[in-house]
């Protein structure tokens, strides 16, 4: 496929996908709403197409350690800023200086300068001097001495884990912002002891066959597509994302079952962000790598409707899948979607059901801004249960993301990306499935002049640049698995926490843009001494 | 280290020669404590008990406000009944790094985190001698004392994951007030219980878990126990 076909392909992709969003799909399948069969596994290994330079669909309408334990010296900052060991001077002496001269040249810059045995695999003595003195000076005095080569403080180094996935240093500015790269020297584990449950679209976690039925359908233009009629439809699990052990009680409230697939690419996205396989040399990385995924469907998307889903996402499936995320395990919520509209006790009794079991939440706080900003009914209420939190977006220069909604819900802000200004490296990248590869969707002219629709298959992934606050809450979500990963259990102390080191944005204190500020997950994670 | 800290203390009052005291006494119609061959030098070993004053501060990140300090020194007393104390104390610690929610709750992080407090205190004050005419059923002599002095106080803290500036080394002065009373518990050893405020502004405050909850003074009150050897 040409690189201009390609591109005409998700254009068409996109455009019908946005119709079918706002309009609704009418659908006349048969056995609507049948949980798909699960017809036998899927063997051929997925297909990962790598970093994906199209660009991202508009944001939806929300639908070393570092150093040994109490180290007995003191580290000391010199002028020139930087922190070296107190009371040693690293010596290269010239070849054939005698001992009397170098312990006559120690003997200039400290009195109490003495010389130790020279350390196994060093070209260079260790010069004690006073642990008071400034080891920078001395090195300067020794450096200018003719029997020395060189000299220098001995300045501390630092282990830093920073990720050797693939695209991380060129995709992935979302995750340095807010400063994981230390968080992660703070909390190796990542999350392995937490699962975190994402209620979305589905996860891409399994390798089958499943068969749906697929219904005949009309869109938006009238055109009538004829049914497709019962297919297998192959499925992989997203191949820098799902490990083994990693998947735990996955629950579909859309078809029903025990297979909630990613029909969409949303859901995959989400949890890739929260949890992508890290420091593997693939790919991209996630804020808490180690995490167990739950992956509940609670949303569908245009397949999910033409294959002939009941209910595309609802109050109703949202807050049963909060239940049901809570009464499995989790601990742990990310919760990318949402509405506006009336208030929703169903979902709040919910929430508070779950925050009551020790379970975090993170809700997305919305997209609509430039849409008349609506109230954001699920990060509204998310404002008002102490234990969940509502997510705001920010894009690559730390400003609110264009579409990012703003109100007195907004809690914290994270990285959401926005392609407006910013091209298609403004988006949070994450692999997900390939919807533009291997189906014929549904959009005119994409079948070439058929009114009609190929099975689409779902074992192949791409690196995707998505925006939204969907993308900023798994942020907040991995960082609250990490907190609690570190002990902190209780929802409520996890949001005071988040809320107390994020980084205050805009106007000073709280606002309606950024909350508290942007999260920093490695302040959060390492907390408070005594006086620092 | 504290046993490092106890084994030195207890080195140097063993070798510690009270001089002034074995010049030989004249004798006295009453066993007053009180000494009578002027300035007399007393090496002593101290333990403390401190309350801090910054206890959110404490017990968020060390578990307890209260806090153990072992040490020693040397104490001057005058004919006059006058005394110097200088003392040198040690508080050395492993906690964890928190945070206090707005509600006071403390949680705890599990990163390892180190603080140390040296205080050396220089103290002047008064002992005021009981004197009473020795009985057969009293045989302990109790000399209550007053005084109040100036500290230099090194207050460390290290953490794990620490960069450049983000670990503590800051010294600072406080004042201290104290008064108790030494009971002789022989000719050469007397036993000293007192209580000791202290207040160290400057260090606590600045940042960290005490700024969080507007706790600025390391210092508090302590109780305090010492062994003096000689008269």
């Amino acid at each position: 496929m040409t690189r201009a076909s390609r591109r005409y392909v998700l254009l068409a992709s996109t455009a019908a996908l946005a119709v079918f969003v706002l309009t609704g799909v009418r659908s006349h399948g048969q056995n609507s709403g049948d949980a798909p069969t699960f017809l036998y596994p899927y063997t051929l290994p997925p297909v990962d197409r790598g970093l994906s330079t199209a660009e991202g669909p508009e944001p939806a309408r929300l639908a070393t350690k570092t150093r040994a334990r109490f180290a007995t010296t003191i580290d000391r900052v010199g002028r020139r800023g930087v922190p070296y060991a107190a009371g040693r001077v690293l010596v290269k002496f010239r070849d054939g200086t005698s001992a009397a001269v170098r312990l006559n040249s120690v003997a200039r810059v400290s009195a109490a300068g003495t010389m130790s045995e020279r350390p196994s695999y060093a070209n260079f003595d260790v010069v004690s001097i006073d642990a008071n003195a400034d080891a920078e000076d001395a090195a300067d005095v020794l450096s200018q001495r003719l029997d020395v080569e060189y000299a220098q403080p001995d300045y501390r180094v630092y282990k830093r884990f920073v990720p050797n996935d693939q695209f991380y240093q060129q995709a992935q500015w979302n995750l340095r912002m807010i400063d994981m790269e230390r968080a992660w020297d703070v909390q190796r584990d990542a999350g392995s002891t937490v699962t975190v449950a994402v209620l979305d679209s589905g996860v891409a976690f399994e390798n089958a066959v499943l068969q749906f039925n697929g219904a005949s359908f009309v869109d938006d233009l009238d055109n009538v597509h004829a049914a497709l009629g019962p297919v297998a439809i192959p499925f992989a699990a997203a191949p820098d994302l799902i490990a083994p052990g990693r998947i735990v009680a996955p629950r579909d409230f859309i078809f029903g079952g025990v297979h909630p697939v990613d029909l969409d690419g949303h859901g995959t996205h989400v949890t890739g962000t929260l949890g992508e396989l890290t420091n593997n040399g693939v790919g991209l990385a996630g804020v808490a790598f180690n995490v167990k995924i739950m992956p509940v469907k609670v949303i569908g998307g245009d397949w999910d409707a033409i294959f002939g889903a009941r209910d595309l996402g609802s109050d109703d499936t949202v807050a049963r899948g909060i239940r049901y995320a809570a009464d499995n395990g989790a601990k742990v919520i990310n919760l990318s979607v949402g509405r506006n509209g009336p208030s929703a006790p169903v979902v709040e009794d919910a929430m508070r059901y779950a925050v009551s079991k020790g379970v975090f939440i993170a809700v997305a706080g919305g997209n609509l801004f430039e849409e008349g900003n609506p109230i954001e009914v699920l990060a509204e209420i998310a404002s008002r249960v102490p234990g969940a939190v509502s997510v705001a977006a920010v894009d690559p220069s730390r400003n609110r993301a264009y579409y990012s909604s703003t109100g007195s819900w907004v809690e914290v802000a994270a990285p959401g990306g926005a392609s407006r200004g910013f091209g298609v490296s403004g988006g949070v990248f994450q692999q997900t499935v390939d919807l533009t590869f291997g189906a014929c969707l549904v959009a005119p002219g994409a079948c070439g002049t058929r009114p009609t629709f190929d099975a689409p298959r779902f074992d192949v992934f791409n690196y995707f640049g998505f925006a939204g606050t969907s993308m900023a809450t798994p942020h907040v979500a991995g960082l609250a698995a990490l907190l609690m990963q570190q002990g902190i259990t209780d929802p409520a102390a996890v949001e005071a926490a988040i809320k107390r080191f994020a980084t205050d944005l805009g106007p000073p204190g709280r606002d309606e843009s950024f909350g508290f500020g942007l999260i920093e997950a490695r302040d959060t994670l390492r907390g408070l001494g005594l006086a620092k | 280290m504290n046993l490092r800290i106890a084994a030195a203390v207890v080195a140097v009052l063993a070798a510690a020669t009270p001089v002034f005291a074995q010049r030989p006494v004249q004798p006295s119609p009453s066993p007053s404590p009180s000494p009578t061959t002027g300035v007399q030098f007393r090496p002593f070993a101290v333990l403390t008990v401190e309350r801090f004053t910054a206890s959110t501060t404490f017990d968020a990140t060390l578990d307890s406000a209260f806090q153990v300090l072992w040490g020693g020194g040397l104490q001057v007393t005058t004919r006059k009944n006058w005394f110097v104390d200088v003392s040198v104390t040690r508080m050395s610690r492993n906690g964890q790094r928190a945070f206090v929610d707005e509600n006071g709750q403390e949680f705890r992080l599990a990163v390892p985190l180190h603080a140390t407090l040296t205080p050396v205190e220089v103290s002047v004050g008064r002992r005021f001698p009981i004197r009473r005419r020795p009985t057969r059923r009293r045989r302990l002599t109790v000399i209550p004392y007053v005084g109040a002095g100036v500290g230099v106080y090194r207050y460390t803290e290290s953490s794990d994951f620490s960069v450049a500036g983000e670990d503590v080394d800051s010294t600072h002065v406080g004042y201290l007030v104290l008064g108790g009373a030494e009971f002789r518990v022989s000719k050469w050893v007397g036993i000293t219980a007192d209580a000791q405020y202290t207040r160290v502004p400057g260090i606590l405050g600045k940042a960290g878990v005490s700024q969080q909850v507007g706790e600025s003074d390391l210092g508090g009150i302590a109780g305090r126990v010492r062994v003096i050897l000689g008269r």
